[in-house]
């Protein structure tokens, strides 16, 4: 039995493939939550939806020495990281073995998914490749059809030490960050500017955990059952004074509630952009350039370009302020948000577009940011650092509980904050102080802040101090590093708290436990994937609808048998009749002489 | 008082889906070779990967105007292969693929010729520079190679080097940055070059046709580099996947012409016998 995997050259395809095409002209194609992978034409490329099931076969043949068990371990682990993150609305199975006729080497377009390593393929990649995901799609739709990895162990060693990455530039990348990102991309992620996250565009450290970014990019590619408590940021982002759409705009949106960088959004061509699959609550949004440039994305966004200031510099990092505050923009759960259009901003040094709102730096002179007189509440504040060693703000009239949390390190501003409350008086408040907001098994270490603490009745002094750190610090390096330093400092009063912390715990990187049930792959060979075969089409003789059988990968390939038998046979043919000429020939002449 | 110091450091710009960073003398030294160009021209068809894999390719059209390095690139113009691309219905991504924009000038780094007179281009998107121009005209090469250049801003902090800061507080897990590849303004580039002996041996000639020119026309159908040939090379796919399937038909070509000469001597020899 034969199926047709994509064709999309029958008739009825064709009338499909025109009116996707007349459609995607008339729907604004927005850029989603988390950096998806498109379509030339803007359609998000994902696996189909109510059948997200990846079969992906791996050889673990490698010459970095990585054990078959590590090997087969760290592959489900990533796919157990991302289904989980999907709420389960992706599945998989996994084979194993180091047949090279079952568990291909290659990334042929052939209906069977495959991991394996470069030096087991018989060639290798590009020298600076660690890794690369090959991700086949139906342009029609989207559809993926198949997702083969390939790891380069021709050029790199492989490692199992978390702490042991290229991030510091070394030739050994553990294996579980690349496994884990690459995976991202067969489920139809890009890579993402967001520096926690797993699809960021270089190895980083705890890069096999998956943050934020990647968990709620996931919920939007997949909806799961609690798509409707899940609410929708939407608007657009133009050039200021007048300026066109900005296509590819990096949207970052900062829960008020947690204190974090929660998501992010690609713009699309027409500067539109929806953060999708957030939790319901305030947010405050910053839009970026895409500092990694076009070609960490796909090919719809290839015309991105973000220097549009004077002397081709980016635009600045522009936060959405209002009144010298960041403006929160909150949708309901199942509800959305039209924050209307966003204006990104140039500056003379190309830094964040950030005002001084605090003159002197004394805490006699601090602004009040946040006023409590009618309850519990959420702020937010943005301030720039440059060229001062402490900043001031002024809470009025708090009482209960009071968390804050600053987002510096973590917008790629070059500055590790410090957290200190005090009295109106000038005494210090016990507080629980973290210094540091995240640390990994690996070390990696997310130098934001956060404070909390039970207050009575008054008003406080929030004071912020920076220290200065080394931009390799920073996952993803200088690439995307601020020239000017800043602070974004978020507050919750009166208890508020996330709702989603069981899909996505609340901490700064939401990173839950990496234990998952055991698993166990299915017996026999890995089969064939089916996705993308639409048996009802019917085949016109035309285009590319390529053929593949339905044989297990260790089974001869069709007609090879006959093709082998083939030129005996007719070798054999030919003989007889030659040899059945000959005769006749021979009788002809013993006819003639008689 | 203290003083805020932070650098930039060397590895990262690593974009994709893991390219890791090599210093851009070794990059250069490595590779086959550079040309300056303006695209023409993209189109996607099927190829032939050098790892013998069978994918989807965006083929890209330059109008040459300098080559820096390399044999067999005296022509005007030169077709550039890279991963990835949309054809009849199918689609290839690979993230970090670098991807062309009609009329762009760029630097590109350039692989050995493949079989149908097109080059790779060279580790993807950083095998990829655009080229920018400063106030005195001098021209820098920006791009995922020479990541520093993405962020000029960001030179302002080179004399801070190297890093100290006065807490001692602050980890230090990576290291300190150069500058050094933000220096490779083109002239840079041509002396390195010339440093390596690996110069280029002629320049593009204006008017000179060459292979890949017939190539294009022969594929190219039109200027919006439609695949003309798509009936023909990239026809069927249903045929050349049983083709790989069956291991390639060069071989059966091959037995098919050894089993005919077999059978022709075999009857001979019959012939003979009998008579």
């Amino acid at each position: 039995m034969e199926f047709r995997a994509g064709c999309l050259r029958s008739p009825g395809m064709g009338r499909f493939i025109l009116f996707a095409a007349v459609l995607s002209m008339l729907v604004s194609r927005g850029g989603g939550a988390y950096v998806e992978t498109k379509t030339e034409s803007g359609i998000t490329v994902k696996w189909a939806a109510g059948g997200a099931y990846y079969m992906l076969a791996g050889n673990p043949q490698n010459r970095s020495g990585i054990p078959e068990d590590y090997f087969r371990r760290a592959v489900i682990k990533g796919l157990q990281r991302w289904q989980t993150a999907s709420g389960n609305m992706v599945t998989f199975d996994y084979w194993q073995g180091t047949d090279r006729a079952k568990y291909l080497t290659n990334s042929d377009y052939n209906g069977f998914s495959n991991i394996y390593f470069a030096s087991n393929s018989g060639s290798g990649i590009s020298s600076n490749v660690l890794a690369l995901t090959q991700v086949w799609y139906n342009t029609g739709n989207g559809e993926i059809l198949e997702a083969d990895i390939a790891l380069n162990d021709i050029n790199y060693n492989f490692g199992t030490n978390p702490g042991v990455t290229t991030s510091n530039g070394g030739g050994t990348a553990f294996l579980d960050n690349v496994i884990t990102h690459e995976l991202g991309h067969s489920f139809g992620l890009s890579h993402s500017g967001i520096m926690q996250s797993t699809m960021i565009y270089t190895e980083a450290y705890e890069q096999y955990l998956l943050g934020c970014d990647d968990q709620i990019g996931m919920r939007a590619l997949y909806p799961a059952g609690d798509a409707g408590s899940r609410s929708r940021i939407m608007g657009s982002v133009v050039a200021e004074s007048g300026g066109g759409a900005v296509a590819g705009a990096h949207v970052l949106a900062v829960s008020a509630l947690r204190g974090t960088v929660m998501a992010s959004a690609m713009a699309g061509n027409d500067g539109r952009f929806e953060l999708r699959a957030l939790e319901s609550g305030p947010y405050f949004l910053m839009v970026e350039p895409y500092y990694p440039g076009a070609g960490s994305l796909s090919a719809y966004f290839g015309g991105v370009n973000h220097r549009i200031c004077s002397g081709g510099s980016f635009f600045a990092r522009s936060p959405v302020v209002s009144g010298g505050r960041m403006q929160a923009f909150s949708a309901s759960a199942g509800g959305t948000a039209d924050v209307g259009t966003l204006a990104v901003r140039c500056t003379t040094d190309g830094g964040a577009d950030v005002d001084r709102i605090q003159a002197s730096g004394s805490a006699g002179s601090a602004p009040v940011v946040f006023d409590g007189t009618g309850g519990s509440g959420s702020f937010g504040v943005i301030d720039d650092f440059d060229g001062r060693q402490s900043i001031y703000f002024r809470l009025k009239s708090v009482s209960g509980s009071i968390q804050l949390n600053t987002v510096a390190f973590g917008a790629y501003s070059p500055i590790h904050p410090s957290l200190k409350l005090y009295t109106s008086g000038g005494a210090e408040v016990a507080a629980g102080v973290a210094e540091t907001v995240y640390s990994g098994a690996s070390g990696y270490i997310n130098y934001d802040s956060s404070l909390s603490a039970t207050v009575s009745k008054g008003d406080y002094v929030v004071r912020v101090t920076a220290n200065s750190l080394y931009s390799s610090l920073y996952p993803g390096g200088a690439i995307s590093l601020d020239s000017r330093r800043f602070v974004i400092l978020t507050g919750v009063t009166g208890g508020l708290s996330p709702q989603l912390v069981d899909a996505h715990p609340h901490n700064a990187r939401c990173t839950r436990g990496d234990i998952f049930p055991a698993y166990d792959s299915p017996y026999g060979d890995p089969p064939k994937n089916t996705h993308g075969a639409s048996s009802d089409e019917e085949d016109d003789g035309g285009g590319f609808c390529g053929v593949i059988s339905e044989n297990h990968r260790g089974g001869l390939p069709p007609g090879a048998v006959a093709g082998w038998f083939a030129p005996w046979v007719l070798m054999l043919m030919m003989a007889y009749a030659a040899a059945r000429m000959a005769r006749i020939s021979g009788v002809a002449r013993r006819t003639l002489r008689g | 008082m203290w003083k805020m110091i932070w650098v930039l450091m060397v590895a990262l710009p690593a974009m994709a889906t893991s390219f890791n960073p090599q210093p851009f003398d070794k990059t250069v030294g490595e590779t086959e070779g550079i040309i300056r160009g303006r695209v023409i021209s993209n189109y996607t068809n099927w190829g032939m990967g050098i790892d013998g894999v069978k994918r989807i390719y965006t083929f890209t059209e330059f109008e040459v105007e300098e080559v820096f390095k390399g044999k067999g690139l005296d022509s005007r113009r030169i077709i550039v292969r890279e991963i990835g691309g949309e054809h009849e219905g199918v689609g290839l991504q690979v993230a970090g693929a670098a991807k062309f924009v009609r009329g762009e000038d760029v630097i590109v780094f350039l692989g050995k010729a493949n079989a149908d007179g097109s080059r790779d281009l060279q580790g993807m998107e950083t095998g990829k520079y655009n080229i920018e121009k400063k106030e005195d005209g001098t021209e820098f090469l920006a791009g995922a190679g020479v990541h520093l250049d993405l962020r000029p801003e960001l030179r302002k902090y080179e004399h801070l080097l190297p890093h100290k800061d006065h807490t001692g507080h602050e980890e230090n897990r990576g290291h300190d940055d150069t500058f050094g590849s933000s220096k490779w303004n083109l002239d840079a580039l041509r002396k390195l070059i010339k440093s390596q002996g690996t110069a280029p041996r002629a320049q593009p000639e204006t008017n000179k046709k060459i292979e890949v020119t017939k190539l294009i026309q022969e594929v190219n159908g039109d200027a919006t580099g439609r695949d003309a040939t798509s009936s023909e090379a990239g026809d069927d796919a249903a045929s050349t996947l049983q083709k790989e399937g069956s291991g390639g038909d060069s071989w059966g070509r091959w037995f098919l012409a050894l089993s005919l000469a077999g059978g022709t001597l075999l009857a001979v020899v019959a012939i003979r016998k009998k008579r």
